[in-house]
């Protein structure tokens, strides 16, 4: 065996080191940089003059816009490939937006050049300005990655353009973020039959935002749906309808629109479902009669549909409490349930009746409840997935309460295949350490000698100046982990 | 398809360009296209013999990198390519070495048609000089500078957006 330099091995000291390496792959180095970058390595050497001229990465980030406008010309005059692969555009601050057609120009000689896949970027800081998509974007016959990222606006709505929309090759659209719900996107959508995988980001605001009553998700190939739609508050529903018969990803995070499947998704795999509001939003309508039985009908039925996916996370809250209308579901589910008090937990453990298969279950009790809705009472039958599937149980915010005990030790003593039982205290502020910690303990204690139905169950108690299992609790001494900050 | 004459020998011999011969697992030399490409031909011609594949190309010192590079590779699974632990240590075995093995490794990854080293490679020296100068580059790769300070500034001047 040769001896082993072990870091610098040089070989190649009577050349150029870069320099060493063939065309294609210094080409292939270049197109991982900005252009700008790229083309300064003009200077370099001989070899070095027109090498940036063959990229067909074209990646820029340009801190004004009206710049970019004025040089794109100039880079692709030099770009000798009739192709791109690649156009990757940030803009950083893009306050002087130029005129709508020069900027549509540009994006139009962009795309003569056969571009694959569009990244644009365009932003920056708080006060960003809505960026006008040029709407070329939309009627390419070679683009197939399209992701557009900040305050997006696109005019597809003036006549006559909704019917140049045509991207027939594209697979991946991404827009995060959209201002509106537009009429155009039902038509985008289905202007493109290759589509796989779509992204969507909403962010509604309740004044100036154009909501479209009805979205259709039409996609014959799409594998990949994400929706994520913010509202400033209450909003008009939007009616999105999923006909996606190869959809395998789904996920969903919107309290606002109803959703509802055409046909059955039966390729979905993994589902994300997220229901819940945000809590500032969710202010405005403390005094608000909130009854929305319409709303809830609708998405247990479009909960229902997801009976055949493997995985199915679902988080919701007591105002989006759908269990009192779900059927059967069947599959692997994990779900969190967000603030609900004990009573809460009544209709829940019944509604766990439709998910026979339930392995994990989380459940947040994260506010503190109304003292009129903290009291335990315990169903009259035991639903089958606690009695004989679930394996994980996940509580956050007890208060320490006899009531909360009762709970425990119902789920203890039903619970016959429960692995673990994880329990966190609700955490007061206002205590004395001493006494939070005496009476954690307290709980802790009572909570170990619980009669358990799963003899191989470990009870995991977590507090705010007390963790413990049930492990390394014997003859009623308990040994504590004990975080006390200051 | 591998025969089953010699599909009993797991192992493989390669020769590096100063002649000197590694014994290697055949899971490992499939991380290398032109080494899998080999060992197939091989195969199908049904030789019993232990498999020796030459490389003209590459020396001992880069052989052995390339080698231990796809014994890693190898360890892991073909999903797991997005494995977190995997990048670290792809980033950590690029960073030990100094602009000189880096584009021997680089070389020999395209000769050896292992494609996610090359990638590797191109990537951690586009990171590495997307941030330097043209004096900084010529510097570290050692470039000698062939035009005269009229031809150069000329460039500089019909490149001048990207010399801001």
């Amino acid at each position: 065996m040769a001896e082993s330099k072990k870091l610098s091995i040089n070989e190649v000291e009577e050349e150029d080191r870069l320099s060493s390496l063939p065309d294609a792959i210094l080409i292939d180095i270049l197109s991982r940089i900005p252009i700008d970058s790229a083309a300064t390595t003009s200077v370099l050497s001989h070899r070095w003059r027109y090498l940036w001229t063959s990229l067909t990465h074209f990646n820029l980030s340009t801190d004004s816009s009206s710049n970019f406008t004025s040089i794109i010309d100039l880079i692709l005059g030099q770009l000798t490939s009739p192709k791109l692969a690649e156009f990757r555009l940030h803009l950083s601050s893009p306050l002087d937006f130029p005129e709508h057609d020069i900027l549509e120009s540009c994006f139009r000689h962009v795309l003569d050049r056969s571009v694959e896949k569009v990244f644009i970027d365009v932003r920056c800081c708080f006060f960003e300005e809505d960026f006008w998509v040029p709407v070329c974007l939309f009627n390419s016959q070679f683009l197939v990655v399209l992701e557009l990222g900040g305050k997006i606006k696109v005019d597809l709505d003036m006549c006559g353009i909704r019917d140049l929309i045509q991207l027939p090759k594209l697979k991946k659209l991404k827009m995060d973020f959209l201002l509106d719900v537009p009429l155009w996107l039902g038509p985008l959508i289905r202007s493109c039959p290759l589509l796989e995988d779509l992204d969507l980001v909403f962010k509604l605001d309740v004044v100036d935002s154009e909501i479209a009553d009805c979205v259709d998700i039409f996609g014959l190939n799409l594998k990949t749906l994400n929706i994520d739609l913010e509202s400033s508050s209450k909003t008009q529903r939007t009616k999105m309808s999923i006909d996606a018969p190869k959809l395998v990803n789904l996920e969903i995070r919107d309290c606002n629109s109803h959703y509802y499947f055409v046909h059955d998704p039966s390729a979905l795999v993994n589902a994300y479902i997220d229901l819940r509001m945000d809590y500032d939003f969710e202010e405005e309508f403390e005094d608000e009669e909130f009854e929305d039985d319409d709303y809830l009908h609708l998405m247990s039925k479009f909960v229902r549909g997801i009976y055949c996916a493997n995985i199915l996370e679902l988080k919701l809250q007591s105002r989006s409490n759908i269990f009192t209308y779900l059927a059967c579901v069947d599959g692997r589910f994990e779900i969190t349930f967000d603030d609900i008090g004990l009573d809460g937990w009544k209709d829940l453990l019944l509604s766990l009746q439709y998910f026979p298969n339930l392995k994990h279950l989380k459940v947040k009790m994260l506010r503190d409840p109304l003292m009129e809705h903290n009291n335990w009472c315990p169903p009259n039958y035991v639903p089958d997935c606690l009695a004989s599937k679930l394996r994980t149980i996940q509580i956050w915010g007890l208060n320490e309460t006899d009531d909360d005990l009762k709970l425990l030790g119902y789920i203890l003593s039903n619970a016959s295949h429960l692995e673990e039982l994880w329990v966190r205290v609700f955490i007061k502020e206002k205590c004395e350490k001493a006494y939070v910690l005496w009476k954690e303990c307290q709980f802790c204690k009572s909570l170990f000698e619980l009669p358990r139905i799963s003899s191989t169950c470990e009870v995991v108690f977590s507090g705010s100046s007390v963790t413990a299992s049930s492990n390394t609790f014997k003859n009623g001494n308990l040994i504590f982990q004990m975080s006390w900050d200051d | 398809m591998a025969s089953s004459s010699s599909s009993s020998l797991s192992r493989v011999v390669v020769k590096s360009s100063d002649n000197n011969l590694f014994v290697v697992n055949k899971k490992v030399a499939s991380q290398s296209q032109l080494l899998k490409q080999c060992i197939d031909n091989m195969e199908e011609k049904g030789t019993n013999d232990v498999i020796l594949i030459p490389l003209s190309n590459v020396t001992s010192n880069i052989l052995t990198l390339v080698l231990e590079y796809c014994e890693k590779h190898a360890d892991f699974a073909d999903d797991d390519n997005n494995n977190q632990e995997l990048k670290q240590w792809d980033h950590e075995f690029l960073k030990k070495f100094d602009y000189a093995t880096l584009n021997s490794l680089t070389m020999a990854a395209d000769y050896m048609v292992t494609k996610s080293l090359l990638n590797l490679c191109c990537q951690f020296i586009a990171d590495s000089i997307k941030d330097l100068t043209v004096q900084q580059i010529r510097q570290i790769f050692d470039i000698k500078n062939d035009f005269t300070p009229q031809e150069e500034a000329d460039i500089k001047n019909e490149n001048a957006w990207a010399f801001r």
